[in-house]
């Protein structure tokens, strides 16, 4: 914590130089270089020309009816199909997205305070950390799915079971994350706000828990996209509405259009999620130049 | 560690410091240096620095301070420092020391595995009315200097001693507290706050009001030689290290403690920025008048900064010698060129020289 932050292992972006004296030799081209990345434009094209090689490949081994396509349409449909089936989810994706978010919002936000407040006091204080650590162990331990047949027992199968089931797959985690976040501090900060009078609480406030803070809350935004994978599994029993339980309807249905029409949803909100936490975590610790 | 390479060419080789041979940076062919000294200029030159000190101390310094600085003494003073007994810096004073370390040692861990960091480390520093004291602590890496300032701070796992006393204007040290401010090498800007809340943190650490703790902090930037438009509300990571140690300084001295304690404030400085940063020290200790313990390798850094310097031998570190050094009387730069300058740091090599063979001979 104590270098300047930022990419500095890479060579710096290259600017457009100026002319080199006649006689010098021309630096090497970014692809001999190593770790150096090609301009822009080249950047963009070479994304953009992968899915399209994506997509032309699976338009290819799609094309033709059930007997002539190379892939059946049973196990993958064409891209055409997929793509009218967005239409047919209507109004039921935006009360689906609306119900596992709730879920998944929820179990998070539970995790966050109590896992956070816990780890606080268990990075500050190693008694408290000592008592805590053997359940944290044996919760990291556990496989998630291990977990859902024991959520069901205490919670039946209302809202309560999956956030608590995210809730309880995710809180050893952000506990975990937010003893290292406040651990790896450097002492000498510590040092140095004794030397000016700090007492312990205000060292707790001002120093520790702000310094540990962005990376308490990216801890807290990649179990959030932890927690979507979990939610999925969790509504895949008894539930009536939300992603999963469409998800397992297509499948029940032989609806596998849809079933990757969704897929590219959940992976465009997952996506979408992220990157909202990371703008506003830029926004709001733009002391830490490497977020 | 030196600065001696960016001295301009006006100096008489046979000053040069132990004939480094890195010859002047203005791009003359480097000449060999003479190995022999010449004992006749020498002794010119002692003579010339202490007519120029005499006049120093007349305008200068309170009559503590010259008595202790007087013609008739040599222009260094040697004071045994490894007998275990205490060392008499000047005559009595009606104030209790600042310092005092009485048969200091610290010792880690027990049995065969105990490693002693520094062992009867005796010293005393005087409460000069009106005038704190400076101290450069000398000495090679690992030899327990941190200790002995980390000690006078109370800080874990240095403090506390194993056994000996240590005394801070009469009291025993009970634990780190802001009337000893502390300066590392290492950056400790808190990332997280602009430069004038770091300067203020302390202030904030107190109680004191906002709209009066950020007024004296914007006076403390500027005092330290940053700009209070630019730099003000820049955060730590758009700051160059001397910046960064700048407002550290700051941090410490708005709070006007007694003692600073100074771990290599400027050692991953460039030479440039060092030269500048003592310039700006001197200044602000002699507005302030703390005691400040200052740590560093470079001899040339100790002599120009010290009042005193205690000088250090290899772990565990004992105190082989208190060395007493004219105090600073212009920028570092000018002081550094002077050769009589040069002829104390050379003096205070060989002294080094001779106590680190003797020690090795004991061994």
């Amino acid at each position: 914590m104590t270098a300047p932050r930022g990419p500095q292992g890479k060579p710096p972006a290259p600017r457009r130089a100026a002319p080199a004296a006649p006689g010098t030799p021309a630096p090497p081209p970014w692809w001999r270089t190593l770790r150096a990345d090609p301009p822009v434009a080249i950047r963009v094209a070479i994304g953009a020309g992968l899915i399209a090689l994506v997509f032309f490949v699976w338009w290819l081994v799609t094309r033709g009816d059930a007997i002539t396509a190379f892939v059946s349409p049973s196990k993958l449909p064409s891209p055409g199909a997929v793509i009218r089936s967005f239409g047919s989810l209507g109004g039921n994706l935006s009360d689906g997205i609306i119900s596992t978010l709730e879920r998944v919002v929820g179990g998070v936000l539970l995790a966050a305070v109590i896992g956070v407040v816990l780890g606080v006091f268990a990075g500050t204080n190693r008694a408290i950390g000592s008592a805590v650590a053997p359940v944290v162990i044996f919760l990291r331990s556990i496989p998630m799915g291990a977990l859902l047949p024991l959520m069901l027992m205490l919670f039946a199968t209302g809202e309560k079971q999956k956030v608590m089931f995210i809730f309880f797959a995710i809180v050893p985690f952000v506990f975990s994350d937010t003893v290292k976040a406040i651990s790896i501090v450097p002492q000498r900060y510590v040092e140095t706000a004794q030397t000016l009078g700090a007492s312990n609480r205000q060292i707790l406030r001002k120093v520790l828990v702000p310094l540990a803070l962005p990376d308490i809350v990216t801890s807290l935004r990649f179990q959030f996209g932890l927690a979507l994978g979990y939610v999925m599994l969790a509504e895949a029993i008894a539930t009536s509405s939300g992603l999963g339980v469409m998800l397992n309807n297509n499948e029940r249905m032989g609806n596998i259009e849809q079933n990757y029409a969704l897929l590219f949803i959940i992976a465009l909100l997952a996506f979408a999620i992220d990157f909202l936490i990371r703008f506003f975590q830029r926004g709001v610790f733009q002391w830490r130049g490497d977020l | 560690m030196t600065d001696t390479k960016s001295d301009p060419p006006a100096h008489p080789p046979g000053h040069l410091p132990g004939g480094t041979g890195t010859g002047p940076a203005g791009g003359e062919p480097i000449k060999p240096t003479t190995p022999a000294r010449d004992p006749a200029a020498e002794a010119a030159a002692l003579a010339a620095f202490e007519a120029q000190e005499e006049r120093l101390a007349e305008v200068d310094l309170p009559p503590a301070a010259s008595a202790a600085t007087a013609a008739t003494e040599p222009r260094i003073e040697l004071a045994p420092g490894a007998s275990g007994k205490m060392v008499p810096l000047g005559p009595a004073l009606p104030n209790p020391p600042v310092v005092v370390f009485d048969k200091v040692t610290k010792t880690y861990g027990h049995g065969p595995g105990a490693f002693t960091a520094i062992r009867d480390v005796s010293f005393r520093i005087e409460d000069y009315p009106g005038r704190g004291e400076f101290v450069s602590i000398l000495g090679p890496s690992g030899c327990g200097k941190s200790t002995v300032i980390r000690l006078i701070a109370g800080l874990l796992p240095q403090f506390p001693q194993t056994s000996g006393t240590v005394r801070v204007v009469d009291k025993p040290v009970l634990g780190p507290g802001p009337d000893r401010g502390m300066v590392f090498q290492d950056y400790t800007s808190f990332d997280n706050r602009s430069v004038v809340d770091n300067v203020a943190f302390g202030l904030e650490c107190r109680g004191m009001a906002k709209a009066e703790r950020l007024d004296r902090a914007r006076h403390w930037i500027q005092k330290v030689g940053l700009s209070v438009k630019r730099d003000a509300d820049k955060y730590p990571h758009e700051l160059s290290g001397g910046m960064r140690q700048r407002v550290a300084i700051a941090r410490t001295l708005i709070l006007e403690p007694r003692i600073i304690l100074m771990d290599e404030p400027f050692g991953a400085l460039d030479p440039p920025t060092r030269t500048r940063m003592q310039d700006n020290l001197v200044e602000l200790w002699r507005e302030q008048s703390p005691t400040i313990f200052f740590i560093t390798h470079s001899i040339e850094e100790a002599v120009y900064l010290g009042d005193h310097i205690l000088l250090f031998s290899n772990s565990p570190g004992t105190v082989l010698q208190t060395i007493r050094v004219p105090p600073p009387d212009r920028p570092s730069i000018e002081m550094q060129r002077d050769p009589k300058f040069q002829a104390v740091v050379t003096e205070i090599r060989d002294v080094i020289d001779r106590l680190e063979s003797s020690n090795r001979a004991g061994d």
